[in-house]
């Protein structure tokens, strides 16, 4: 960045001089400090009030030194402001009280009249008697505005005050401009939109014709424009650097990190992709970094202009610049979280759907207990349960497997649900009741092409029957009551969504032959071990045979099958999805 | 320093600074120069560019040596610094002071 100008407002203008103890000499310190106050480009009015002050005061240090002040230089001190001179004059002469009441001595006295005039011609006096010597402080605030003479100091430290003010003034102009951006974060505009008007704002303040911005690819190590003013002819992606190092200004910029300045002495290289932008006589290329991590590149240029972008200008480049930058790290922080409340309000509606699927409660008849647990490798999947009262002593239970997972799954499992519970007057037989509902769901399935394993089972403990129907669902385990033998029942049946006009063959059990049932989905059975076999569906048998014949209540089996399935896939990856049933028949 | 002598007026001219420094020299070049005729000093203050203290004690010393023979004492045409400094000290109303003509 340029350094600032240095300051000469605050340090008034000086004189210094030590004068022999002689009038002659008095009176030409006296007509050089005439001088020098001119030259500070005070009126003729303040030149002639002081070099009659100052004269006097000159003249009486010189005519009232005595012994060996007399050898001793009287010292004048003069300094001036653009609103008031002060002089300081130290003199050797006898000590002296100045008179609190100075009046003029009669018209005839050839003398007395010196301390009156000096106190005439200025504001403020003061004199200080020392051992040493006197010193005698004048001080006049001028009474016409300074003009200062062409190269003087004086008007060199206005110039320089010009100049502060028009950096201050500069600095409250970019303050305004950014809380008139701030003020439009969070707005739906794209960056891209934002960024371009932005950039239009600095344009017409720093006097730039036109403006080009890259944002950095660095995985690619490239550049890629992101707005640009008028009409450009640039190429969309530059290379930071190839094998020689930067090809670019832009380059040089992106690869230091620092300014590249470019005036006419210092023009990019003919082939440098710059040039499309159009002329340029002075420009500015600037790398646009957020904590410590190169953004992009912005670079202005002035096509016409005699003159370079001041201090002030690179300030408010800087500046604008980090804005923008912190706009758009912003953008793209806000983005990712939009995705991920994306994802988790996803989430949310697939938990919602989820409950809904299961049933609020399962029945719990005289001599009937039942269990079911339902667990989602992610946070929804296809498999369900459902259980549906029939009557006092009769209820359906549903197990539902449907291909996938996610919220589309989900949502079909949802659809099966309901659909089953719709045809619940079929339910009496199980297979026609599947028939119907592969009918009503197929055109779907089919267009979908996704197919549902299920199985209904219907407890009548009136009549003491079991009635079950299958499509293509994994076989239920049904324990005996008597030596818990463990058979699989598995009618007939495809999938749901294969066949439109399929059929379902039924199954009737007599209830009372039975202990205890197990309906699963395959996710029971395909669950790993850390050598990656199968928990499989003879384990499960052999599993379920021991379990029962300590005749668990269904809770207590449900939680068993749940340790030995934890005990056989302990690690805490994803598993499948996770369904089963328990019913319990004690009579 | 310039001085033109007639019959009765003594004229002093050319004058551009009365201070501490020349007063003694104005004042005694001038008494040299005054004859016994000469009842009227005339001082030309058109050119002084700076009058102190002292120089005002000068053009007292003249007055007084005028009164003496009952003659006076003229400042001609002073310039504005000298009015200033004649009329702060009042002393525009010992003198006879000519505007230019």
């Amino acid at each position: 960045m340029a350094p600032a100008p240095t300051s000469l407002a605050s340090r008034p203008d000086t004189l210094h001089l030590a004068l022999p103890c002689e009038l002659l000499a008095a009176s030409d310190a006296r007509r050089q400090v005439r001088a020098f106050l001119k030259e500070q480009g005070l009126a003729t009015e303040d030149l002639a009030a002081w070099e009659l002050a100052v004269g006097e005061a000159l003249n009486n240090a010189v005519q009232h030194a005595v012994g060996t002040g007399r050898s001793q230089p009287v010292v004048l001190d003069m300094s001036c402001t653009a609103r008031d001179a002060e002089a300081r004059i130290t003199d050797h002469a006898e000590a002296f009280t100045w008179p609190d009441a100075l009046t003029l001595p009669p018209d005839d006295h050839e003398h007395g009249r010196g301390l009156f005039l000096i106190q005439a011609m200025v504001h403020d006096l003061d004199y200080q008697s020392g051992r040493t010597g006197n010193t005698l402080i004048l001080r006049r605030t001028h009474a016409a505005p300074l003009t200062p003479t062409q190269g003087s100091r004086l008007q060199q430290a206005e110039s320089t005050l010009e100049i502060m003010t028009e950096e201050l003034a500069s600095c409250y102009e970019t303050l305004s401009a950014i809380f008139r951006f701030s003020g439009e974060l969070g707005t739906p505009e794209s960056s891209a939109s934002f960024a371009d008007r932005l950039l239009d704002h600095l344009l017409t303040i720093t006097d730039a014709d036109w403006f080009l911005c890259r944002l950095s690819e660095p995985e690619a190590g490239q550049l890629r424009v992101f707005v640009a003013s008028g009409a450009s002819r640039v190429p969309p992606v530059i290379e930071v650097e190839d094998e020689r190092g930067p090809a670019s200004v832009e380059g040089r910029a992106a690869a230091t990190l620092q300014d590249v300045w470019l005036n006419p002495e210092q023009l990019p290289a003919p082939d440098d992709p710059i040039h499309g932008m159009g002329a340029m006589q002075y420009g500015l290329v600037h790398p646009v970094y957020h904590a410590e991590q190169l953004v992009g590149v912005l670079t202005l240029g002035r096509g016409t202009a005699t003159a370079p972008f001041t201090a002030a200008h690179a300030n408010l480049i800087h500046l604008f610049t980090e804005f923008l930058a912190v706009h758009l790290s912003n953008a793209q922080r806000q983005r990712e979280r939009i995705q991920v409340g994306k994802v988790n309000r996803d989430l949310e509606i697939a938990r919602t759907i989820q409950l809904s699927l299961l049933p609020a409660r399962l029945p719990a008849l005289p001599h009937i207990q039942t269990a079911g647990h339902s667990e989602s490798a992610h946070e929804v999947g296809g498999d369900f349960f459902d259980s549906i009262p029939l009557g006092p002593d009769t209820f359906l239970l549903t197990i539902a497997d449907v291909m996938g997972k996610g919220v589309a799954s989900a949502l079909v499992a949802s659809l099966l649900r309901s659909s089953v519970r719709a045809r619940a007057d079929l339910a009496v037989d199980p297979g026609h009741l599947l028939e119907d509902v592969n009918r009503i769901l197929y055109e779907d399935l089919d267009r979908m092409e996704v197919f549902i394993t299920v199985q209904c089972l219907l407890v009548d403990t009136g009549r003491g029957v079991l009635r079950l129907a299958n499509a293509g669902h994994c076989p239920m385990l049904a324990a005996t009551r008597a030596g818990n033998d463990v058979t699989e029942v598995a009618p007939d049946g495809f999938p749901l969504g294969v066949e439109s006009a399929a059929k379902f063959e039924t199954t009737t059990l007599a209830l009372n032959t039975y202990g205890c049932l197990l309906l699963y989905t395959d996710g029971v059975t395909e669950t790993r071990n850390a050598d990656g076999e199968w928990f499989g569906q003879a384990r499960l048998r052999e599993w379920f045979g021991q379990a029962v014949r300590h005749a668990p209540s269904a809770e207590a089996l449900k939680s068993q099958l749940n340790a030995a399935l934890r005990t056989f896939h302990p690690s805490g990856e994803m598993h499948d999805d996770r369904t089963f049933l328990v019913l319990r028949h004690h009579p | 320093m310039k001085m033109h002598i007639t019959p009765k007026t003594l004229t002093v001219s050319g004058l551009t600074e009365l201070n501490a420094a020349n007063a003694a020299v104005v004042r005694d070049e001038t008494r040299d120069h005054l004859e016994e005729g000469h009842m009227t000093i005339e001082m030309d203050l058109s050119e002084v560019t700076f009058l102190d203290s002292s120089g005002l004690g000068v053009l007292i010393s003249l007055h007084k040596t005028m009164c003496v023979r009952k003659g006076r004492v003229r400042l001609l045409n002073p310039s504005d610094t000298a009015q200033q400094i004649l009329e702060l000290t009042r002393l525009h109303r010992l003198f006879e002071i000519v505007p230019a003509q």
